[in-house]
């Protein structure tokens, strides 16, 4: 469904950010793409939906080659950015001007989401919400698009907490095996329980590029050795609760995964969790 | 390119700027109707007014395009790069053009309601717009387009200042190349001025001057397309 392979882009040609990133995303999955403050998560999600041209290499979203920004490719595909831009208009006005552009756009789905987001549709014009309040609005719209392709960029930023959760329920329900949806954050508390695949992004490569089933089938996450004294330890945090680790699963037991403690383990052991996920 | 994208362009810009268009609509009739009560014949003023609104119009077309976030919002508006261009054609060439023509008509018939009803003779113009310079006028607003798209800020004032700066270095070079002919080439005994005049009007007829204009705006138009299809976010 997305793929990029080979792919090389720098703001400055001195310095790329990505060199030879290859990445294949499939329907079905919740994405979860983490990586460090200006590892190029955003211009990674920018290149995927033809906002930017990648220097290099080939990037093919649903058959299409995104550079070419084919309306066909486009209506499959919804993208919520971080600065969301909202035009001078009523709710109401946005969905009829925009949802025609959208074959499957549900409006019942829309005002349902609404409804959840405990957002009215006849309140006053977008560009006078609040921040949160915009955001809840192109959440309930990129939902009711139904695109094939649903790529979000922090999207939890600006949401208060009861709306954290909202989310995540309309995420939950949302996604279906036809469906991508892409999740680049910092606020991996936020999402832990939606994503299912994890995308590590460093240093202009993929770091891991994982399901959350492969990973805790291969590192084990513990508190003070409670699960299990075997094994590599790839990072240790204090905690008041105790010592929380994440080490090489050798036995192959259980645990919940933790997506901070993994993002930490991975940036520091890159060579190791590299060739485990290999 | 898909009739359906289009139309859905144009609904949509129809819903965002309705308003906006009404408003600048009327504010061209109230300055037709103040400046023909003023001064009845002065058609040049009309047209210089209404040309100045046509060639700010553009830059209201694509301003998505000189934000960052409004940039993305309007790059991933599902239709195609054509499709959005020929939209905004359709709408700086044909609706706005309508419209500045309706309310100019409409500030007109006002004024010549109102010179009647004073007593005065009504509206009466003895001036007229030539082809020529309806294309001249549409070659403008091509140039304004692509100036829209290309510059980053202050876009109509930025075309204006680079075609004044251009068409300044034409114009001195075409000077100086009849300086130095006259120079070189013009017997001493003949008419300068009926030399220059000759070579230019013989140069120019109506027609070449049109296909001249055609060009420039399909070359204008070419080059909005291929810059709004190279603009990353």
């Amino acid at each position: 469904m997305v793929q990029l392979e080979n792919i090389q882009f720098g703001y400055v040609k001195s310095r790329p950010l990505f060199k030879d990133l290859s990445l294949t995303m499939e329907p079905g999955h919740i994405y979860g793409l983490l990586g460090k403050n200006g590892a190029g998560k955003t211009t990674l999600l920018k290149i995927m939906t033809g906002l930017r041209f990648p220097d290099g290499g080939t990037v093919t979203v649903l058959n299409n080659n995104a550079p070419l920004r084919k309306a066909e490719g486009l209506q499959n595909l919804y993208f919520l950015q971080e600065e969301m831009y909202v035009p001078h208009l009523k709710v109401a006005d946005f969905v009829k001007a925009y949802a025609p552009f959208y074959p499957n756009f549900n409006h019942e789905q829309f005002a349902e989401y609404m409804h959840e987001l405990e957002l009215d549709q006849e309140a006053g014009y977008m560009d006078k919400l609040s921040h949160g309040q915009k955001k809840k609005v192109l959440i309930a719209f990129a939902l009711a698009t139904n695109t094939k392709i649903l790529i979000m960029d922090e999207p939890t930023n600006g949401l208060d907490i009861p709306s954290k959760s909202v989310f995540r329920k309309l995420m939950a329900s949302a996604a279906d095996e036809s469906r991508l949806v892409i999740i680049s954050t910092h606020q991996v508390r936020d999402l832990h329980s939606l994503i299912d695949m994890v995308a590590i992004l460093d240093n202009g490569h993929m770091l891991l590029n994982a399901s959350t089933y492969e990973i805790t089938e291969k590192l084990l996450f513990d508190v003070d050795d409670t699960k299990s004294s075997e094994g590599k330890v790839f990072y240790t945090e204090e905690n008041p609760r105790g010592n929380y680790q994440v080490k090489e699963n050798v036995n192959h037991i259980d645990s919940n995964l933790d997506l901070e403690m993994l993002f930490n383990a991975a940036i520091i052991n890159k060579n190791e969790i590299a060739n485990l996920f290999k | 390119m898909n009739i359906k994208n289009i139309k859905n362009l144009f609904k949509t810009y129809f819903i965002e700027n309705w308003k906006t268009d009404l408003f600048q609509f009327g504010i061209l009739a109230v300055i037709v109707f103040f400046a023909t009560t003023i001064s009845a014949s002065n058609l040049h003023f009309l047209i210089f007014v209404a040309s100045v609104f046509l060639m700010i119009y553009p830059e209201r077309l694509f301003r998505n395009l000189h934000g960052n976030s409004s940039k993305i919002h309007y790059l991933s508006i599902p239709a195609s790069n054509s499709e959005k261009v020929l939209t905004n054609i359709v709408l700086a060439n044909v609706y706005y053009v309508l419209g500045l023509a309706v309310f100019c008509c409409l500030g007109l018939g006002l004024a010549h309601l109102y010179m009647t009803l004073r007593g005065y003779d009504g509206v009466n113009f003895d001036t007229f717009l030539s082809g020529t310079s309806v294309m001249l006028l549409f070659a403008i607003l091509a140039m304004f387009f692509f100036g829209s798209i290309y510059f980053r800020r202050k876009t109509t004032l930025a075309t204006l200042g680079v075609s004044l700066l251009i068409g300044t270095i034409f114009v001195t070079l075409y000077a100086l190349t009849l300086w130095i002919n006259g120079i070189l080439l013009i017997p001493k005994d003949a008419a300068y001025n009926d030399y220059v005049w000759s070579f230019s009007s013989d140069a120019m007829s109506e027609i070449s001057e049109v296909i001249i204009l055609c060009l420039g705006m399909v070359f204008f138009y070419g080059l909005s397309f291929l810059r709004l299809k190279e603009t990353e976010a």
